[in-house]
């Protein structure tokens, strides 16, 4: 009878070890339930510049139909409903982590690409969803307003200035074309030099020189 | 009979030690951050959104003016740049080594507010951000940076929208439908063009020029 009370003893004292041991579960997953960039970590990314995509970058990511970007306008409702980019989902900044958002931001293969009117709360967003790890997300450097300046109101290069300042005006005039519900199959040398209206004049005069040149012919044989 | 409940508790040994060692290897594996967030991502987003972490250029002027030494302002770019020009009074410290002990243990004065800066406005937004989340709030943030204070004319404006989107897409459809117009008033079959254009304009010249010769 000895042994079953002492066996008893023992049992007792591992159920109460394992009761306890599952005590310290509790500090587990308190610790690492969240998983966060660690401050460093984070500091340095900030160092980095690969998070900001430049206008002309979203523009032609745009024009090409990349089936990976999804813009993101951090303005209000009212001004998204105004004024948006084409495909842009809304997310007013101060919404920015609401779970109800992952549906877009958590999707890891789109590359999210935050936009407002300037570029201070969109880096704000970046920062804030880093932290907590958010993969694959942009920063539209200036924002609106620069894509204003640079895409819908591009300034023409000055003639002394280098080739690739004229190429960059002529895809931003292309783009202009684009956005401003121009064809969309863009044909920047065709749109940007003005006289390219040209081919199609030499079409209609095409079939009016022939008979030109006939009037003329029959004055010419009259002298 | 005897046989079974001492089974019963070697298997609960093993369990009991198993779970021991996993919670015990748990515990050391976790090893703990470098630096811990005092700040939720939730109470950030609040902040950000009063937006009293701003210094305006203005304000900035008059701090370099008075003597207030409890206004300090902080560089971050790196020693180059800052060799080249800086806010008067200025400490150094360059992005990267914010996080660094001395710097850190100079933080911990909160007497001091300390005035983050770079070349851009963005440039101390996110180091602002960082160390606002490890609970520093003796920190803010210069307007549009040092770019700003040597230029008086550059404009800060926050988020507010400068343009009106609307109109200036109305002016660009306007326009490039009038160009469209023009370029396409007649749509002809694009694979007739192409030909006709070609051959015709020859066609011109050497007959011009076959009649000069009469």
């Amino acid at each position: 009878m000895s042994k079953p009370f002492h066996i008893r003893k023992r049992y007792l004292f591992l159920m109460a070890l394992a009761i306890i041991l599952s005590g310290g579960l509790i500090f587990l997953p308190e610790a690492s339930n969240t998983k966060e960039l660690s401050a460093d970590q984070l500091l340095l990314e900030l160092d980095d510049n690969t998070r900001f995509m430049t206008v002309d970058d979203v523009a032609d990511l745009i024009i090409n139909q990349d089936p990976a970007l999804l813009l993101v306008d951090l303005r209000s409702p009212e001004e998204y409903e105004q004024f948006s980019m084409e495909g842009a989902v809304n997310i007013p900044f101060e919404d920015i982590l609401n779970e109800e958002n992952d549906q877009y931001l958590k999707r890891v293969e789109l590359q999210k690409v935050f936009y407002a009117n300037n570029d201070e709360i969109s880096e704000q967003a970046w920062v804030l969803l880093r932290r907590v790890e958010y993969q694959n997300i942009f920063v539209m450097k200036g924002g609106l307003t620069e894509w204003v300046e640079m895409i819908m109101k591009p300034v023409k290069p000055l003639e002394q200035y280098s080739q690739t300042d004229q190429e960059l005006y002529n895809r931003r005039m292309a783009a202009r074309r684009y956005f401003a519900g121009g064809s969309v199959e863009i044909q920047p040398d065709v749109f940007v030099k003005k006289q390219k209206p040209a081919p199609v004049a030499a079409k209609k005069k095409v079939k009016v020189i022939p008979k030109k040149v006939v009037e003329e012919v029959e004055e010419e044989e009259g002298c | 009979m005897p046989d079974r409940p001492l089974s019963n508790i070697r298997r609960l040994t093993i369990a009991v030690a198993a779970f021991t060692a996993f919670i015990v290897i748990g515990l050391l594996t976790i090893g703990k951050p470098k630096f811990k967030y005092k700040v939720s991502s939730e109470d950030m987003l609040s902040q950000i959104m009063k937006a009293d972490y701003l210094v305006s250029p203005e304000a900035a002027k008059e701090l370099m003016a008075g003597d207030n030494t409890q206004v300090k302002f902080v560089d971050l770019r790196n020693k180059y740049d800052f060799n080249i020009g800086h806010l008067e009074g200025a400490l150094n410290i360059p992005n990267h080594t914010l996080l660094e002990k001395d710097n850190l243990n100079l933080f911990e004065d909160t007497s001091i507010t300390y005035v983050l800066y770079g070349q851009e406005h963005l440039d101390a937004n996110g180091p602002w951000m960082v160390l606002r989340q490890l609970g520093y709030s003796n920190f803010k943030v210069l307007q549009g940076g040092y770019a700003a204070q040597m230029a008086d004319s550059l404009r800060i404006t926050g988020d507010a929208a400068i343009y009106d989107y609307t109109s200036i897409l109305k002016e660009a459809e306007k326009e490039i439908y009038d160009l469209q117009k023009v370029t396409e008033a007649p749509p002809p079959p694009k694979p007739v063009k192409k030909k006709v254009v070609k051959v015709v304009p020859k066609k011109v010249v050497e007959e011009v020029e076959e009649e000069e010769g009469c």
